[in-house]
């Protein structure tokens, strides 16, 4: 790997940071944020790092820039005259903010610095890229710690996302519609009706072959929520709330969970321990075939329910509090 | 045969290289937001679609050759697709002659 | 090269800092936020490359990088993520009471 494209990379991440920070145009400021997240992503790539660079790609730069068109779209905001206010301290102003940041930028480089001798990696490591193929019979070994050595973690990960599906339906709860857009044009409508079918294959493939091509669960269940989100922009909260019922969505939230915890439990009945995989009732199969890996495939499916439906009825929740006082909504 | 292939692959990612150049320049030069939004996804339309075209002698074998194409025609698919909604949003608000003001101040 | 990508962390984070102190805009603070939480995957996945290395799907061609820094940050993606949409929650639950985004409005608690 080439260090003068790598620091041509950097060169653009911390550019395009900075015009994210000091831009006053809010659009202009997340649009340039999301590029940063897609440079991130190409050197996650350049790192060899697949699994990670399709999620930043994904999530960070697709998901949270249309969670923050949303939230944009519904706040009111009165221009304010300046940047900064006046009568803060001085840490909280420009000069002593950067005082700060560059204090503690040096003091991190300085720690960082003592890192960067030859890598060797750790015992545990090793173990996982020597052993995952008899342990295990899943080829991505990232996949394979994220749902087999380490599968507990990944159920407190989803934990996670519902308290946060959780937390956002009840601060915004209580909305009603005044006015549902009627979505995009005909020829967007048309457009999207011929590429949704291709986009859920690719969603599905990423989701079910997650344990032997980079991917897995995550990924795909956020392919899942970018396509109820473009069917809501595309033909209306109405149409999308028809089609994908909020009740079913918290079904699919909730059948995601239960599908997890059942897995784990079939694994003590048989005396493995809680999700244990090859040690469970499960079969190792073929390696490299899509039934091997034991309970993969199955832990893969819920998680990637959990959050296909969680991301979606997040977005739901944020997008249907639409109380206009003047009709600015395009539909 | 491949040398030769490689060879255009790579004038054609020079030219994608050039396009999407002059679709930042349209972006960035045209004084309103139809002009801007007409040069900016031609270009750039244009622009990416060659060099993934010009992408495909050097990935892996047919099938990942094959898969760039498919990306082609997805992108070719969409992005005229999107442009239409912004240009569409755009008279719908009836910002049809209006200069673009550059001096605006945005929420802060 | 892990110098480089060590300056680039350190002087990531420090900006998503001086976001977050000096900004008014409570959506600059959401952006500062976000800069932070890059820097941190940044420094994961640059520390798990070892260099010559090939991407940890089997069967490996050489040595493989290291897998356990890839585990843990993608799971710290999908809870930035989360974290990031409960913070715009909060963004237009306030807007509602206070019909402003600057922090210095958000004061019905002081003193």
């Amino acid at each position: 790997m080439s260090e003068p494209l790598l620091a041509f990379l950097y060169f653009f991440i911390l550019l395009t940071a900075v015009v994210a920070v000091l831009l006053d145009d809010l659009l202009s400021s997340f649009i340039s944020l999301s590029v940063t997240g897609v440079l991130m992503a190409t050197v996650f790539a350049l790192f060899r790092a697949p699994d990670v660079a399709l999620t930043q790609a994904i999530i960070n730069s697709g998901l949270v820039t249309s969670l923050f068109l949303v939230a944009y779209s519904q706040t009111q905001r009165t221009p304010s005259p300046a940047g900064e206010c006046r009568e803060c301290p001085f840490w909280l102003r420009w000069p002593g903010a950067a005082l700060v940041s560059s204090l503690f930028a040096a003091v991190l480089f300085r720690g960082l610095y003592v890192l960067s001798g030859d890598r060797i990696p750790g015992s545990t490591s090793a173990h996982y890229l020597s052993q995952t193929l008899e342990e295990t019979g899943a080829l991505n070994v990232v996949a394979a710690i994220l749902l087999d050595y380490r599968a507990f973690d990944t159920l407190g990960e989803t934990t996670v996302i519902f308290t946060a599906v959780f937390g956002i339906s009840l601060l915004l709860s209580g909305g009603k519609y005044v006015h549902s857009g009627h979505g995009l044009s005909f020829i967007v409508k048309r457009g999207m009706a011929l590429l949704t079918p291709f986009i859920l294959l690719y969603a599905a493939s990423i989701l079910f072959l997650g344990h032997l091509t980079p991917g897995g669960g995550f990924q795909g269940g956020s392919v899942f929520a970018t396509v109820a989100i473009l069917i809501c922009v595309v033909y209306g909260t109405n149409f999308e709330a028809a089609r994908i019922s909020p009740k079913s969505k918290e079904t699919f939230e909730a059948g995601g969970a239960m599908l997890f915890v059942f897995i784990g439990l079939l694994g003590i009945a048989w005396g493995g321990g809680f999700l244990a995989n090859l040690s469970g009732p499960f079969p190792a199969g073929t390696p490299g075939s899509l039934f091997s890996g034991g309970n993969m495939l199955l832990l893969n499916l819920a998680v990637g329910m959990k959050v296909g439906a969680g991301l979606s009825s997040i977005f739901y929740t944020m997008i249907k509090i639409l109380e206009l006082e003047d009709d600015s909504w395009p539909s | 045969m491949t040398p030769l292939l490689r060879f255009l692959g790579g004038i054609s990612i020079f030219a994608g290289v050039f396009f999407s150049f002059a679709a930042v320049v349209a972006i960035l030069r045209f004084p309103d937001v139809y002009t801007r939004l007409h040069g900016g996804t031609k270009a750039l339309s244009g622009g990416a679609i060659l060099i993934l075209l010009g992408a495909m002698p050097y990935a892996g074998g047919v099938a990942g050759a094959l898969k760039l194409f498919l990306i082609a025609v997805f992108f070719l698919v969409s992005n005229p697709m999107a442009s239409h909604a912004i240009a569409r949003a755009c008279h719908r608000r009836a910002l049809a002659n209006r200069p673009i003001d550059e001096k605006r101040r945005g929420d802060v | 090269m892990a110098v480089m990508s060590f300056l680039t962390v350190s002087l990531l984070f420090a900006l998503g800092l001086f976001t977050v102190l000096s900004r008014r805009n409570v959506f600059k603070t959401v952006i500062g936020l976000t800069l932070m939480e890059s820097a941190v995957l940044l420094l994961l996945i640059s520390w798990a490359y070892i260099p010559g290395g090939s991407a940890p799907i089997l069967p490996l061609q050489g040595k493989g990088v290291d897998p356990l820094p890839h585990a843990f940050t993608l799971t710290a993606i999908v809870i930035g993520a989360c974290d990031i949409a409960l913070a715009f929650a909060f963004i237009m639950k306030l807007n509602r009471f206070e019909r402003s985004v600057n922090v210095d409005d958000f004061r019905r608690l002081k003193g």
